[in-house]
């Protein structure tokens, strides 16, 4: 039993310990170095051409090409929360065990401490009266107080390691239980899926309608992009909810998504006559009926100065073919193929907009663990805790002040004291 | 444009002064704050006109939106704090060289061929307030490493012997460090909630983040050895200057060799 209790209590030593801490943060470094010299989410292909085969076995075999999403690297960052947790328990533990143990020094210790001063005709009452209103009191005896001011930037480390962990903590939360994925848009079009990004991209529901009222592009006047604006509406059951103009830099939030202006495109609609029949397709549909299947492989918006034409393949007899039409030149406008007159009408360019789409249940988190950090670092490397120690006698009061971080910091305090009383 | 002008005779003020600085003993000593604060007040008016001159293009933002206004606001932040940390600069060379690193700066920014130094609309995804917070507390920690690599060399170059000098040194290092790492960590931040609010996640592992974050790792480094093992001397001395290579290549390295995100700074 006792063995066991050892043993635990040499791996809990060895997981608190302030050198597995800044191992790890070295490694973390390391790996991360290499997760921006390599290069990351690449095609075989690539790495192939930049590391020769064997050097491509090697990246695969540790995940070099996906270095921020490897086992390992997530591991390591566990490793380091749950050593920085333990590591900051036990110092606070250190540092709560101290500051219980404060004591006032006897007034001839106090006399002889250098920034101390002796406030002759003030009781020790009417001293510690007027210092409690900045001071708090920590000790009292019968002849002696102890005072204390920003006693809480002591404790300024630990929030700035406990605030990591919480930074992490909200990740994590936003990695297991958020989405990331887009949707995009034509002017007019509505949808109610967002297909998630991934290796296999799949769709997922939303419980509302997304209406692309509008979306533009304005330029400078040298050409430089000014703006991307969608103007976008939320419809549920029918009614609209909602209507917001979406920017870069001002992304929409509902129900915990947020939608934001990511890129934009062009898509072409293709108008034909098929025997005599209005049919329009896309660039990325295939077009089938009544046997004739067929496909627009490539659009061009001038040739020479025959106007547009698109590259058509279909299919004649089971075999594929492919053949130009062009929508200004009589000869190549109406063609027979796979058995039906097929005459090109013309084509029609619509904007689109692409609007990331992501769910962060972890993001309030991550939020207070930043303020909790900034915070944590301002009162450890600005502010210092300051103590006044109070000690009596017959004809006045010794004020001795003591500050943990900084002795110019005690003299200035001692003179703010003295000014004090002394301007009464 | 009236500012390109006055940062060439701020330029040029940052040369004078750093020839006094190497030929004149009075302004070694007695003179030194106001000549510097001169020269201050000049590099101040030229980012203040450039800033209201861009209002006159009708663009409006501050100068911290391209290379060649981060590299003038650097200058400016290296001076700046150089006039903060006076009373720390009891070793003067860490004052003068911080001062020639300013010029050097200056001197590239404003002479070199291959800088575009235009006034520039800003891209959508600049369009943000958060440009301001993230560009200036990143840079005043940029500054505060430099100052912190500069105690480090002279670290090194001392005259051997004076415990005191190394003791100053060491000072000022740790306050350039203390500050440079509240004010990084500030910059890391708010480019993290500008990045959530832009592209939709506040970290993405984009090549200048993930620098940033090694410069942060570093930093932390220097900050527990000495703190938590009471490193000094030669360790920290060391540390500081691998910090500030870490720094530039967050700055300059990411920028040309690596693509990412961060690609408006080139």
């Amino acid at each position: 039993m006792s063995q066991e209790v050892t043993y635990g209590k040499k791996v809990y030593d060895f997981l608190s310990s302030v050198k597995l801490g800044i191992s790890l943060l070295l490694i973390i470094a390391a790996s991360s170095v290499l997760g921006t010299i390599i290069k990351q989410g690449g095609t075989p292909e690539e790495y192939v051409q930049l590391y020769t085969q064997s050097g491509y076995r090697i990246i695969k075999l540790f995940g070099l090409d996906d270095v921020f999403r490897t086992w390992w690297f997530i591991l390591l960052l566990f490793l380091f929360a749950l050593n920085l947790f333990t590591c900051s328990l036990k110092r606070l533990e250190r540092d709560l065990r101290r500051n219980s143990k404060e004591t006032i020094p006897p007034i001839e210790n106090l006399r002889k401490m250098r920034n101390s001063l002796y406030l002759s005709g003030l009781s020790l009452e009417s001293v510690t009266e007027e210092l409690k209103k900045d001071y708090k009191v920590l000790i009292k005896e019968e002849d002696g107080v102890c005072l204390e001011k920003w006693g809480f930037s002591r404790y300024g480390v630990h929030f700035i390691h406990f605030s990591i962990i919480i930074i992490l903590l909200g990740s994590l939360l936003g990695l297991l239980f958020g989405l990331r994925g887009f949707v995009s848009l034509k002017k007019g079009e509505e949808k109610s899926y967002v297909t998630l990004r991934g290796k296999n991209p799949e769709e997922t529901k939303l419980d509302f309608l997304l209406r692309c009222k509008d979306f533009r592009v304005d330029f400078y006047a040298d050409g430089t992009p000014k703006d991307y604006v969608t103007e976008i509406e939320i419809l549920k059951d029918g009614e609209k909810i909602m209507e917001k103009r979406i920017r870069v830099n001002e992304p929409l939030k509902y129900e915990g998504y947020y939608f934001y202006q990511a890129s934009y495109g062009k898509e072409a609609t293709f108008y034909f006559e098929v025997d005599g029949r209005k049919r329009s397709i896309t660039d990325r549909e295939v077009f089938r009926e009544d046997g004739l299947i067929m496909r627009v492989m490539r659009y061009e918006p001038s040739i020479h100065d025959f106007g547009p034409g698109v590259l058509v393949a279909y299919l004649q007899n089971g075999h594929p073919e492919t053949t130009w039409f062009l929508r200004d030149v009589q000869k190549m406008r109406l063609k027979e193929i796979g058995g039906k007159k097929v005459e090109f009408i013309d084509v029609k360019e619509d904007l689109y907009t692409v609007l990331e789409v992501t769910k962060d249940p972890g993001i309030y988190i991550v939020w207070s663990g930043f303020s909790l950090l900034l915070f944590g670092l301002f009162t450890t490397f600005f502010l210092s805790p300051r103590k006044v120690y109070l000690r009596g006698d017959s004809t006045g009061t010794w004020v001795a002040v003591h500050s943990e971080k900084r002795r110019e910091d005690s003299e200035r305090e001692l003179k703010k004291i003295g000014s004090r009383f002394y301007a009464q | 444009m009236l500012n390109e002008t006055l940062f060439l005779i701020t330029t040029f003020l940052y040369l004078v002064l750093i020839v006094l600085i190497l030929f004149s003993e009075a302004t070694r000593k007695k003179y030194l704050f106001h000549s510097i604060l001169v020269v201050f007040s000049f590099h101040t008016l030229a980012l203040i006109t450039r800033w209201l001159e861009s209002y006159e293009l009708g663009y409006g933002h501050a100068p911290l939106s391209n290379y060649y206004e981060s590299l003038v606001f650097f200058a400016w932040c290296i001076t700046l704090l150089s006039l903060l940390l006076k009373k720390n600069l009891r070793y003067p060379s860490v004052l003068h060289s911080a001062l020639a690193g300013s010029l050097l700066i200056m001197i590239y920014a404003n002479l070199s061929p291959s800088i575009e130094r235009d006034i520039k609309p800003l891209v959508p995804a600049l369009q943000s307030n958060w440009l301001h917070f993230h560009v200036s507390t990143c840079f005043v920690a940029y500054a505060s490493f430099f100052l912190s690599f500069l105690c480090g060399i002279l670290f090194f170059f001392q005259s051997k012997g004076s415990s005191s000098t190394a003791s100053i040194l060491e000072e000022i290092n740790w306050k350039s460090v203390s500050i440079g790492f509240v004010f990084l960590t500030a910059g890391i931040l708010t480019g993290a909630v500008w990045a959530h609010y832009a592209w939709g996640s506040y970290w993405s592992w984009d090549p200048k983040e993930t620098w940033s974050l090694i410069t942060w790792i570093i930093y932390a480094l220097f900050l527990h050895g000495r703190l938590v093992k009471g490193w000094t001397g030669k360790k920290l001395a060391l540390l500081s200057v691998i910090g500030f290579l870490s720094v530039l290549f967050t700055y300059f390295g990411v920028n040309f060799l690596l693509s990412g995100l961060h690609s408006y700074a080139t």
